[in-house]
């Protein structure tokens, strides 16, 4: 298990060091700061770094290197997703985690550290439960709570639901769902489709009394199938409170959420509040949500994926002297809906020194020399529409010519109220035993996951 | 205080403020606390001394009426390694592990984990695991997780504590699993590797009940999962359940490429070991592994590895291009990487070949250095594998001769240029070129040169005349490297003496090469699949060899451990018959089965060498269920077009022929059929090892009527007659010693007649019949004989209960009394008693029972059996072709592919010819010293057989005794020195059960025998301990200790060598010596 923890700096030097067991020294950390961060390769070979029987296992957020170490072989799964989940807590405490934070709030990182992990073994990682009883005055907890009796916070940290306090208590009652979806896509400069997927993210923010079971449902196929008729008049029902309060109705909005039709879930994955053993028996999510804004799944999907936008470019390289561009986007989604903060990326070699770009359509584009690429902005894309640009770009001439590696072409938007997926929020029911009335709200949005167009 | 702990992280030394610091652990502030402990952890043990004036405030802190100030002290009491703290622990931790409050339960369960790694005797003593074990049923399940995690890692650590659970415990476990947060679920999953189910239905609950763990959001929960599903599908019986398994095991795994890309580098690293084990998940899956432009630079390298794994020959086209792309990207290391697999893939699918030459051709079109130099290095390895298909592109390579820096591509180019000096024109010029900077290349280089230029001068003498004089020159005077100079050397004699010889030697056809090389071997890659997730998983290494403490973890050795496996989705069209003969290899399995057994003791009594007549088809594994034998199952398949390719060059002439003579004899099968028909052969003998390990699978196959019989659909009832009339004059061919055979053959056939023909349940009878005969025969000899009746019985049994087509059944059981025409087995089923017929005696050599290895349905009628013996230190091939078919078989020759110990024949195959129903014995004398390439397993040999029936692949597994010198005898202190000087890791221990010895002193003249000479023996208590040494012709010694119970109900073999890996096969050659006859 985890023998040591360090945080570092960018420049390498030790902010946090917490030795959990004793087979290493503090000494370690010089060792990990030669090897790795100060080593000559600028780029990182592997996250893993064993040196003798010393494993170094580091990632990097902002201006920092959270650092796990251990001496045995163990499970690299666990102690990366324990740094993922250290890097969660400090972002959910100090609003920010970079070395200003950490610098700030060292007592409280140590405190931290030495509640989350025991003798290596990571415990409990909850932000909720720990804000109960790892406070300072430099942060406190949005809610303030009254310290509670040691008995409940250690029957919280050790119980069923360690993710939840059960004396929550709200005037109004709100969930908030937000279906995220990235696409991610891979297109060939022959335009065929090499990789088309979706990664969704389904977060919540539930402002609930008590202790709320909830269910909640989605347009899944294998669901649909096997019940049609009684899952379809649930969900209607279901709905109601759902699609008149939220963001527009169903019907007169969302021309870019299928509609009725079922979704093939290739994967999924869930909160540790999500019943697994239900879901694998009947795919009910059911779950005990924790206070406030929390992940509920992930899931994926790699059939019949909605591509929210067509590129068709053409690139011709003119000899050693002249590339010749010309890109034609088309959206794909309904013409109610319209893509938002739209960046396209267009690469240029790296010996560019002049383009004349020229947009036919909407947005404006310009050449970025510092990044060799050609960045088209546009605000505001409707569904439907097209537009396209022709650049040619000068090149200079090199000693040695060096062939161009044609990076692909990134694309980066949001579109709301559109799922590519085409999934849907059937339903979320909210039960508690005060049967207090609850209001929710879903919202739809997609945005480019890494969304490339070889050329 | 705050400035303390903020002096103390910047490292500095804060230890003099220790008394002060104390003197604020009675501040009835939780924060406060929490900074003294911080302190007190980091300096305690440097100042030992003071750390012992911090015991009265801790004692204090463990009986507060605050839990969570309990749990802090009981916490940090732990951290603190120095003798008076941990002391005045032990009592208030007895007291905490039984605390009212959860919180503080979770935290003594650690505080014991972390006692017993700084004294572990003390946590013995103080029953504390008992404790332990306690809170497993606590209701808890955080406490339940951090006690699972504490004895784990005791347990790990520990030389003499070793966790195991039952089934009522694991399904405990899993019931808390529920309730525990997600660290908690990793520590109990990982508990659960402990467990070794003893019943396949065990297995599959355990799996089942775990399977929902797969869609959890935290990946170490996933890939423990994923870790112990593929531990237990080890000892699932059955395939069809697995399928189901695998099918849910691909999504999880794509699913976790979209976390953090750390988080992808380890899963992308455990696919590569998956996919190896179970080839068909993730199939389809093929595009959720092309890189995104913005991967960090290990996961494209490790994603790249996958791709490899993925392509087929259906995909091929779609991976190329997307290679192609890559290889045009900037990261060095990757685009390398991306044209080596594409050299790779041409040499794995053949009908890819051409693409990727092409791909390969425009890749070296953009005259990027270090892409051409990658380039050229593969199509070395393209025109090695092809030779003379590609000959055309040689143009090409030559454009770029002046951009070629690195050793392993001018070697490579050196190599091309001098294999095909008579086609290149200029090819002397070319070499001449590079010959300017002979003395200043690297060895590599200069011994491809070196071969390149005699090559040339051999093809073109009048070109070459001026280079080689210089050359040989160069490498004999002026090079340090003793390599080069002796290649010089020998060359330069070759040449001057015998230019005929020189051509013969130099232009040699080399020998193949395949993409299976960078394989893991199975019984590593089967450790590593115990590791899933771990280190050791990522770098491919066992834990031992980086931790130093590191336990090593074996499959549990259990009733229901099978093994089993899927077969890997065929990568070309050719061996696409793989899969079919796989579906019915179990239809067929127990009729080739029943033939093996009956076949080979038959043959083996009539030859006299009755002493070995054992079931020993199983081979050194488990068949058809275990990895090792699957992995080379397609292996004659692919012998069509790889492995074996140079044999059936043998004679393209003769391929005609034996079509022709497949339809004149009756056969129905074409050439190409053959191969999968011996795979199918393969597959079959495999089944019934597995039915053979005692499981249920003989069960478990399916009957089908009408494949049984195929063979001899032919013979049937009437060949019955002619059969045995034909063995008449063979038996009297096999030797005088069975002069009584013809009467006693008549007379079985007609007693067979008359306890089973004529019964209304013949099976009954037969099993019975055998069942008396097994209690009443005193011959241990004969015993082993009758279990592998027995063994037959049960099979045909298990037919018959299964199927209502008696018909078929008695044609089953007439074919095995066609082959039954054999002394031994005569007196066996007349009841008669069998001690006359004993001959065996223990001090004979061990000779395994001859097994099929061609099957007469697959080959037209020549079936081939066979066994591997050493007599007086010669190593002997024993085989017996039988003639099946109507017409004479002639003209044998036999080939030996290349293997680990390079044995090849000694002789040629002198077997005359084989008229029509008949059969000859055939004693091939073996050699080592050819040419040597590492098989899996090692002891695997490929073997074609030419013949006017056809040319026929097959392989087999020799017992490792044969290589067993006769000169291993060690001595006492040698032995000693030797056994404590080997480490732990080069030690292996093997369990034997049911020796066939009626004394200490037969057991010891047996091993000695076989070459496995004993050093010392002693009697302790109820067992005797054998120490023996022996040794390998390869040099490898072995030493083992053998305890022997002496009942000889079983024996542990306990066996160290520098050479661990085959220590197993060691080990089974020992375990056969000790049960088999």
């Amino acid at each position: 298990m985890i023998s040591a923890v360090f945080i570092y700096n960018q420049k390498g030097e030790v902010l946090i060091s917490r030795l959990y067991r004793h087979d290493v020294k503090r000494s370690v950390a010089d060792v990990f700061r030669v090897h790795v961060i100060s080593s000559p390769t600028s780029v990182v070979r592997s996250p893993v770094t064993t040196l003798g029987s010393t494993s170094f296992f580091h990632i990097r957020y902002d201006n920092l290197w959270l650092c796990a170490v251990t001496k045995n072989n163990s499970s690299a799964a666990l102690v990366f997703e324990f740094l993922y989940r250290l890097l969660g807590l400090g972002v959910s405490y100090f609003g920010r985690f970079d070395e200003e934070a950490v610098k700030n709030n060292f007592v409280l990182i140590y405190e931290l550290l030495d509640e989350v992990l025991d003798f290596g073994y990571p415990q409990n990682i909850e932000v909720d439960t720990l804000k109960l009883y790892v406070t300072t005055e430099s942060v406190r907890s949005k809610n303030v709570v009254e310290a509670p009796l040691p008995q409940s916070i250690t029957m919280q940290a050790t119980g069923a639901t360690t993710w939840r306090r059960n004396d929550i208590a709200y005037k109004k009652n709100e969930a908030f769902v937000d279906v995220i979806e990235s696409v991610n896509l891979i297109l060939s400069a022959k335009g065929t489709v090499l990789r088309a997927d979706v990664q969704g993210q389904i977060v919540m923010r539930s402002f609930l009394s008590g202790m709320p079971e909830c269910k909640f449902g989605l347009n899944d196929k294998l669901v649909l199938e096997r019940d049609s008729a009684t899952a379809a008049a649930r969900g209607l029902s279901a709905l109601t409170p759902v699609a008149p309060r939220g963001l527009g109705s169903r019907a007169g909005g969302m021309g870019g959420v299928g509609d009725g039709e079922s979704v093939e879930i290739a994967d999924c994955q869930f909160h540790q509040c999500v019943r697994l053993g239900r879901f694998d028996t009947d795919r009910t999510i059911s779950f005990i949500p924790p206070d406030g804004e929390f992940e509920l799944m992930r899931y994926r999907t790699t059939e019949n994926v909605n591509l929210p936008f067509k590129v068709l470019p053409v690139v011709r390289e003119m000899g050693k002297t002249l590339v010749e561009y010309e890109v034609l986007i088309k959206s794909n989604f309904s013409s109610k809906l319209s893509a938002t903060n739209m960046v396209v990326s267009i690469p240029t070699p790296p010996n560019a020194t002049k383009c004349r770009i020229k947009v036919s359509g909407v947005g404006k584009a310009k050449y970025h020399p510092e990044e060799n690429a050609i960045v088209w902005r546009i605000s505001r894309f409707q569904g439907l529409q097209e537009t396209s640009l022709t650049a040619v770009v000068d090149l200079a001439p090199m000693a040695k010519p060096v062939p161009w590696s044609r990076p692909p072409i990134a694309l980066d938007f949001q579109v709301l109220m559109f799922t590519a997926s085409g999934l849907l929020v059937r339903f979320l029911k909210v039960f508690e035993k005060s049967n207090y009335q609850s209001v929710k709200w879903v919202r739809y949005m997609t945005k480019a996951g890494s969304y490339e167009i070889r050329i | 205080m705050k400035k303390v702990v903020a002096n103390m992280t910047m490292g500095n030394d804060m230890s003099p403020l220790f008394q002060e610091v104390i003197a604020c652990m009675s501040i009835p502030d939780l924060e406060v606390k929490k900074m003294v402990y911080l302190f007190l952890i980091n300096y305690a043990r440097a100042r030992a001394e003071i750390a012992n004036l911090a015991v009265n405030g801790f004692e204090d802190d463990v009986n507060d009426p605050n839990p969570l100030i309990r749990a802090m002290a009981i916490r940090t009491m732990g951290y603190i390694y120095v003798d008076r703290v941990i002391e005045s622990l032990i009592d208030p931790l007895r007291h905490c592990l039984r605390d009212r409050d959860p919180y503080v339960r979770k935290t003594a369960a650690m505080a014991v984990l972390k006692l017993s790694m700084f004294d572990r005797s003390l946590v013995e003593e103080e029953k504390f695991l008992d404790m332990l074990k306690d809170l497993l049923a606590d209701g808890n399940p955080s406490v339940v997780a951090n006690a699972v995690a504490a004895l784990t890692e005791i347990s790990e650590r520990s030389p003499h504590i070793k966790l195991k659970l039952n089934m009522k415990i694991s399904n405990k476990l899993i019931t808390a699993l529920n309730e525990c947060n997600e660290w908690g679920q990793i520590y109990i999953l990982e508990s659960l590797m402990y467990v070794v189910p003893q019943e396949s239905g065990d297995a599959e609950t355990i799996i089942e009940r775990i399977m929902p763990r797969l869609q959890h959001g935290n990946s170490g929960v996933v890939l423990v999962s994923i870790k112990v599903i593929s531990y237990m599908m080890n000892y699932v019986a059955q395939t069809e359940t697995l399928e189901p398994i695998l099918r849910k095991l691909s999504p999880p795994l794509v699913t976790l490429l979209t976390s953090g890309p750390e988080v992808q580098y380890i899963t992308l690293r455990n696919i590569q070991l998956l996919l190896q084990r179970w080839p068909t998940i993730l199939q389809n899956q093929l595009r959720a592994f092309f890189c995104k432009y913005d991967d960090p630079i290990y996961v494209k390298l490790a994603k790249l590895e996958v791709i490899l794994s993925l392509t087929t020959e259906d995909n091929a086209r779609v991976v190329l291009t997307e290679l192609s792309e890559y290889a045009t990207e900037i990261d060095v290391d990757f685009v390398r990487k991306a044209v080596r697999s594409i050299g790779r893939i041409a040499i794995k699918i053949e009908l890819a070949a051409d693409r990727c030459v092409r791909a390969l051709l425009d890749l070296i079109q953009t005259k990027v250095n270090y892409v051409v130099q990658e380039a050229i290095v593969v199509i070395r390895d393209i025109f090695r594998k092809y030779p003379n298909r590609y000959e055309t592109i040689i143009g090409t390579l030559c454009e770029n001769l002046d951009t070629l820096d690195e050793p392993e591509a001018r070697a490579a180019m050196i190599w091309i240029i001098g294999q095909y000096a008579d086609r290149i024109d200029n090819s002397d010029v070319v070499l001449g070129t590079f010959l300017e900077s002979f003395l200043d290349d690297p060895a590599e280089v200069q011994l491809a040169m070196l071969t390149a230029v005699v090559k040339l001068f051999i093809m073109r003498p009048t070109a070459g005349q001026d280079l080689v004089p210089k050359v040989l020159k160069w490498a004999t005077e002026q090079v340090d490297s003793p390599d080069i100079r002796d290649r010089g050397f020998i060359y330069w004699r070759l040449l001057s003496t015998d230019p005929e010889m020189a051509r013969a030697v130099v232009l040699s056809d080399k020998p193949e090469i395949s993409a299976e090389g960078e394989k893991i071997d199975m019984p590593l890659l089967e450790e590593l699949l115990l590791q899933v997730g771990t280190l050791s998983s990522i770098y491919r290494k066992l834990p031992c060899t980086f931790i130093p403490f590191a336990k090593k973890r074996v499959l549990g050795p259990s009733p229901a451990l099978t093994r089993l496996t899927i077969a890997a989705p065929p990568v070309s069209r050719l061996p696409r018959t793989g899969s079919s003969a796989m579906g019915q290899s179990k239809a067929t399995a127990k009729q080739p089965a029943a033939e093996a057994a009956s076949l080979a003791a038959s043959r083996n009594s009539s030859s006299g060498f009755l002493n070995s007549s054992t079931l020993d088809v199983s081979g050194p594994g488990a068949g058809l269920s275990n990895p090792y034998i699957n992995d080379i199952i397609p292996g004659p398949m692919h012998g069509n077009d790889t492995m074996l390719i140079d044999l059936m060059s043998m004679d393209d002439d003769e391929y005609a022929g034996d079509g022709s003579a497949a339809i004149n004899s009756g056969g129905m099968v074409g050439f190409n059929a053959n191969f999968g028909m011996s795979a199918m052969n393969m597959a079959g003998l495999g089944q019934t090892a597995s039915g053979n390990g005692g499981s249920a699978q003989a069960a478990n196959v399916a009957p089908d009527s009408q494949v049984l019989n195929s063979a001899f659909d032919a013979a049937g009832l009437d060949a019955l007659a002619s059969m045995s009339s034909s063995a008449l004059p063979l038996a009297r061919m096999n030797g005088g010693s069975s002069s009584p055979m013809p009467d006693l053959m008549r007379q079985f056939t007609s007693s067979f007649d008359l306890t089973s023909f004529g019964n209304a349940s013949p099976v009954g009878s037969a099993s019975a019949n055998s069942g008396s005969l097994f209690t009443a025969n005193g011959n241990p000899q004969m015993d082993a004989f009758q279990q592998q009746q027995q063994l037959q019985i049960q099979q045909q049994q298990s037919d018959a209960s299964n199927s209502t087509n008696s018909a078929a059944l008695k044609k089953e059981v007439d074919d095995l009394a066609a082959q039954m025409y054999n002394t031994g087995l005569l007196n066996n089923f007349n009841t008669t008693p069998a001690g006359a017929s004993a001959s065996g005696s223990a001090a004979a050599p061990y000779v395994p029972t001859q097994r099929i290895l061609l099957d007469a349905q697959q080959t037209q009628g020549l079936e081939i059996l066979g066994t591997f013996a050493r007599r007086n230190g010669q190593i002997q091939m024993e085989m017996s072709f039988v003639n099946k078919s109507g017409i004479p078989i002639g003209e044998f020759a036999i080939q030996f592919n290349k293997n680990s110990y390079g044995l090849m024949p000694g002789s040629s195959l002198n077997a005359g010819t084989v008229g029509p129903m008949s059969s000859v014995e055939v004693t091939l004398p073996l050699v080592t010293g050819g040419p040597a390439m590492p098989m899996q397993p090692l002891n695997n040999l490929q073997i074609a057989i030419k013949c006017t029936a056809g040319v026929f692949y097959f392989q087999t597994q020799f017992s490792l005794h044969i290589l067993l010198e006769e000169s291993g005898q060690s001595d006492q202190g040698l032995f000693l020195r030797m056994w404590k000087a080997m480490p732990e890791n080069m030690q292996t221990s093997h369990t034997a059960h049911n020796l066939r010895f009626m004394s200490m002193e037969d057991m010891r003249n047996k091993l000695n025998m076989n070459n496995v000479f004993t050093v010392a023996q002693r009697a302790v208590g109820n067992a005797t301990h054998f120490y023996t040494s022996s040794k390998m012709i390869d040099g490898s010694v072995f030493y083992s200790e053998i305890k022997v119970a002496n009942n000889f109900q079983a024996a542990i073999i306990v066996t160290k060598s520098a050479n661990a890996q085959i220590i197993p096969l060691y080990q089974k050659a020992i375990e056969d010596i000790c049960t088999a006859f």
